[in-house]
């Protein structure tokens, strides 16, 4: 993320502070769909109670706003007030987890949620998707995004399940040299729930 | 390619948890083979993570749920359309903040807008706070104050209510006036910073003019008395029972704004300034002797991080005074009552 839009950002929250509702709205639009997936995925949840939950987070970030006063990073304050309502949701579920608040924006980077902001990682996939052969990338689509089974693929577009495989896995390890540097960012609960 | 194929159709197998043992058992042999498998591995799979999440992401609505949102954040009102808003927010994202900045300045309206809800916000005695208002008015609330105001201004003027002592930065908007409600007083501010202190427990409204234009409106049996226009540095204070006012000229700033940075200033004050002053400052009820009232003594003495106690003890150092502190006891409620002191002649 450049420095520009942090700033922006800061602006934005300004404005807020100031009651100004479309800078809300700016927030919400932005970062709610990144942070209901990683809501979900952290502690395991249903899609609608992620929602619940992050939607309590804004209207909390709304409300506290004269309260409330965030220097360095909006992004880091909306993820880490959501892991840490995500910490309290276990907690009320009575589980016995031991569990380490987050309790600043500190020690997590800010990048680390860049692939949680969904026109951020959109663009980024455009961007790569933009390298593959346009049959390649047809079946990758086909596969990844719209969760067509390769056989479904095959019958669709009249080639042969083998050449689906072929595709699908030519556009994995294209893919995988164009997104290199975005990589490491995951963290290790984004594929394997660990509270499952 | 075949090899290749192979192993990614398992990784993806891996990811979606449809793996059997044997195929399990294949891929583990695969990627404890080279370190390079394993990097390789976990590259996939992150790739494949990433796409199921852009998926995940897409198919949330945030414009439908953050309708949701807004009637969580206030049950009776309609919010703006998001076309508008979404327009605006584009706007701040391409073009650079200066350009953007103009706009809503040059756009700015308060009239189109339905009312919207009435707001307060409160200081506890001995303690300060300070609040911005929607129009960007910035407002040092002291000690003991009460402001009431609408969470947004619409319609022609910009109107307050101020209980206790504020200092006032308003938001220059000529169009729009700012009317500071002191229960059958106004004071009418077009761009100003000015100081008004109108505790309940006063005989007088004092307000203070650091800069730009002040008027006082005195409203008697519903009737708008000829409003009284005051200069820079002026200071008036209206008595409100006698409904009489004195102006001073060239009034010290320093002595009625010196409470924003947290100062307690006497200037030669009588003792029932001090009193009053000293008493909501530390949230104590002072009284003074009476041997020290008949007498006009006058206090100057400034005050920053000092206790009640240390400033007492400064006092009693300059003046011939003797002073006695009573802690406050519980209440029914389990709060404390204040404390008292008691200020008598050396």
């Amino acid at each position: 993320m450049e420095m520009n839009n942090q700033t922006k950002e800061l602006f934005l929250y300004d404005e807020m502070k100031r009651g100004k509702e479309y800078a809300f709205d700016f927030f919400f639009k932005y970062y709610y769909p990144g942070l209901c997936v990683y809501a979900k995925k952290m502690i395991s949840i249903s899609e609608q109670e992620a929602k619940d939950l992050v939607q309590d987070v804004f209207v909390k970030f709304w409300k506290d706003r004269e309260k409330t006063d965030i220097r360095f990073s909006i992004r880091s304050y909306l993820f880490i007030s959501v892991k840490n309502k995500c910490f309290d949701f276990l907690r009320k579920k009575n589980r016995n987890i031991k569990i380490q608040e987050i309790s600043n924006e500190h020690d997590i980077s800010d990048e680390s949620f860049e692939t949680y902001v969904l026109s951020e990682l959109e663009l980024l996939f455009t961007k790569s998707l933009e390298k593959l052969p346009e049959r390649c990338r047809e079946v990758f689509e086909l596969s990844r995004f719209h969760g067509l089974k390769n056989r479904e693929i095959s019958e669709k577009l009249n080639i042969s399940e083998k050449t689906v495989e072929n595709q699908v896995t030519k556009a994995l390890h294209i893919l995988k040299e164009e997104l290199k540097d975005y990589l490491p960012l995951l963290a290790l609960f984004d594929f394997f729930h660990f509270l499952r | 390619m075949e090899d290749k194929n192979f192993i990614y159709n398992l990784i993806e197998l891996e990811f979606t948890g449809g793996l059997n043992a044997q195929q399990k058992e294949e891929l583990d042999a695969w990627i404890e083979m080279t370190p390079g498998n394993l990097s390789e591995f976990n590259e996939v799979i992150k790739l494949l993570a990433f796409s199921d999440r852009l998926v995940s992401m897409k198919k949330i609505d945030a414009e439908k749920d953050l309708l949701l949102v807004k009637k969580k954040l206030n049950p009776v009102l309609k919010f703006n359309t998001w076309l508008l808003n979404f327009q605006r927010v584009a706007a701040i994202l391409v073009l650079p903040l200066l350009i953007y900045t103009g706009l809503t300045i040059s756009n700015r309206s308060h009239n189109n807008k339905i009312s919207t809800a009435i707001k307060s916000s409160e200081t506890s005695f001995g303690v300060r706070s300070q609040i911005i208002l929607s129009d960007g008015t910035k407002v040092w609330m002291n000690s003991g104050t009460k402001l009431t105001y609408p969470e947004e201004f619409n319609g022609n003027y910009r109107e307050v209510k101020l209980v206790g002592e504020a200092y006032f930065q308003v938001e220059s908007d000529k169009e729009h006036p700012f009317f500071v409600d002191l229960n059958g007083f106004k004071v009418k501010a077009t761009g100003t910073r000015f100081n008004i202190s109108n505790y309940p427990g006063d005989n007088v409204i004092s307000t203070y003019l650091e800069h730009g234009k002040v008027s006082l409106f005195a409203y008697a049996k519903g009737k708008q008395q000829e409003p009284v226009q005051l200069k820079e540095n002026d200071l008036i204070v209206l008595n409100k029972e006698k409904m009489k006012y004195n102006i001073q000229n060239n009034a010290d700033s320093k002595k009625y704004l010196a409470w924003i940075e947290g100062k307690l200033v006497f200037k030669n004050d009588n003792t029932n300034d001090v009193a009053m002053r000293l008493g909501r400052w530390f949230n104590a009820e002072i009284i003074f002797d009476e041997k020290l009232t008949k007498k006009e003594y006058v206090f100057t003495a400034t005050f920053t991080h000092e206790s009640l106690e240390d400033a007492l003890r400064l006092l009693s150092y300059s003046t011939p005074i003797s002073y006695k502190i009573l802690s406050g006891s519980q209440l029914n409620d389990s709060s404390f009552s204040k404390r008292k002191v008691i200020i008598t002649k050396k």
